[in-house]
């Protein structure tokens, strides 16, 4: 959905502090969230999600770099990171884990390839039922 | 074969050794042809529709955004190609497709590099570079049935949905949206930025407000926009923004 930089346009999405993304957020470039997201974000690039964000979301992207609140799964097919002070409710799966002092993580942690692949299923599969993580329809 | 659409303002006196110059270079450069101008009763849809039965193959706009515009509206989806030599005040348009002022334009005409962009259309309007919403008031973006992107109340909101503009392409067929809003932090407002790619989409706010369109035209929201891809076939210069 997102074009890439080849494509002419910079190629970053950015959503700012207090900007409210509903939905299936899709794309293929990099993206940069510092705003609040409901529903599905999903890129084959790196997701930045910032200090401000609050995101009750499942996350699926190359990789992901977490410094502010997310309350979905989120699946990395190479790395995944949480910087001091970011909260995750969700369950994770990366090939590469990296937990800073000072980070919460409230959920099961999976880095097996079989269950990146397996847990990339289920995100895609909830998000099209509730656009919600998992966990978070079924109680 | 050549038609030359004239902005209405051009007849003004002050512009007339400007445009003695451009049409005595034209002629040196063997790139005459017919001229109409531009009116309350003229408009260059109909001078369009006419230079077509003519045998027409290129259009030039000569004048300003205004008249670019009027003329983008009146060629787009037809085989004709585009020309513009901008006259009358600066243009933004011609200077992010590499286009210089008055008699230089000339030479971009007779060098005839053809490129085939998308437009951007909102509402019934096409167009080339950008369209922009400044708000007091919250405003939602919808794209591509998607998801949503719904800018904040406070302060005033600006809304530029670019096709062509500086870091954006337009033959990637999309459009791009950056949305500069503002947050209150203690005694200082903060500016912040979003940008997101999309395809077709719709501008929705509760109050009355208007898009700019290309600094030009007004159009009424909430509206639909959407970006048409490889619609127009324009000449420019080799300084152009994409």
């Amino acid at each position: 959905m997102f074009t890439s930089k080849e494509e002419g346009f910079s190629g970053t999405t950015v959503i700012a502090e207090g900007v409210h993304v509903d939905g299936n957020f899709q794309g293929d470039g990099p993206m940069i969230i510092d705003g609040i997201v409901k529903g599905l974000i999903s890129t084959s690039k790196t997701v930045e999600i910032g200090h401000s964000a609050n995101i009750e979301a499942n996350i699926k992207a190359g990789s992901v770099i977490i410094a502010g609140h997310v309350k979905g799964n989120i699946s990395a097919k190479d790395r995944l990171e949480l910087v001091a002070g970011s909260r995750v409710e969700g369950d994770v799966s990366a090939k590469i884990l990296v937990i800073a002092e000072g980070a919460i993580l409230n959920g099961k942690c999976n880095m097996s390839s079989s269950a990146i692949t397996n847990t990339e299923e289920n995100l895609e599969q909830g998000s099209k039922e509730k656009n919600l993580p998992k966990k978070l329809a079924t109680k | 074969m050549y038609f030359y659409i004239y902005d209405e303002i051009l007849s003004q006196q002050k512009y007339a050794n400007a445009i003695a110059d451009i049409e005595t270079r034209l002629t040196d450069l063997e790139l005459q042809g017919r001229i109409g101008r531009l009116g309350p009763l003229k408009s260059a849809k109909e001078m369009v529709k006419q230079a077509i039965r003519g045998g027409v193959n290129t259009v030039v706009a000569v004048g300003t955004d205004r008249t670019i515009t009027e003329t983008v509206n009146a060629i787009a989806g037809t085989d004709l190609t585009m020309g513009i030599i901008p006259v009358g005040g600066e243009s933004r348009i011609a200077r992010l497709l590499g286009i210089p002022e008055g008699e230089e334009a000339t030479a971009i005409l007779a060098a005839r590099k053809v490129e085939i962009v998308d437009l951007g259309k909102i509402s019934n309007l096409y167009f080339l570079t950008s369209t922009e919403i400044t708000i007091n008031a919250p405003i939602t973006l919808e794209c591509d049935d998607k998801y949503t992107l719904r800018a904040p109340a406070e302060g005033s909101t600006v809304l530029t949905v670019a096709n062509l503009d500086t870091g954006t392409h337009c033959q990637d067929g999309y459009l791009e949206a950056f949305i500069q809003s503002s947050k209150r932090q203690w005694f200082k407002k903060n500016i912040q930025y979003s940008t997101v790619s999309f395809k077709k989409g719709k501008i929705i706010t509760n109050n009355t407000a208007h898009a700019l369109v290309e600094n030009t035209y007004q159009v009424k929201l909430p509206t639909t926009i959407s970006i048409i891809p490889k619609i127009l076939k324009i000449i420019v210069g080799k300084d152009r923004a994409f």
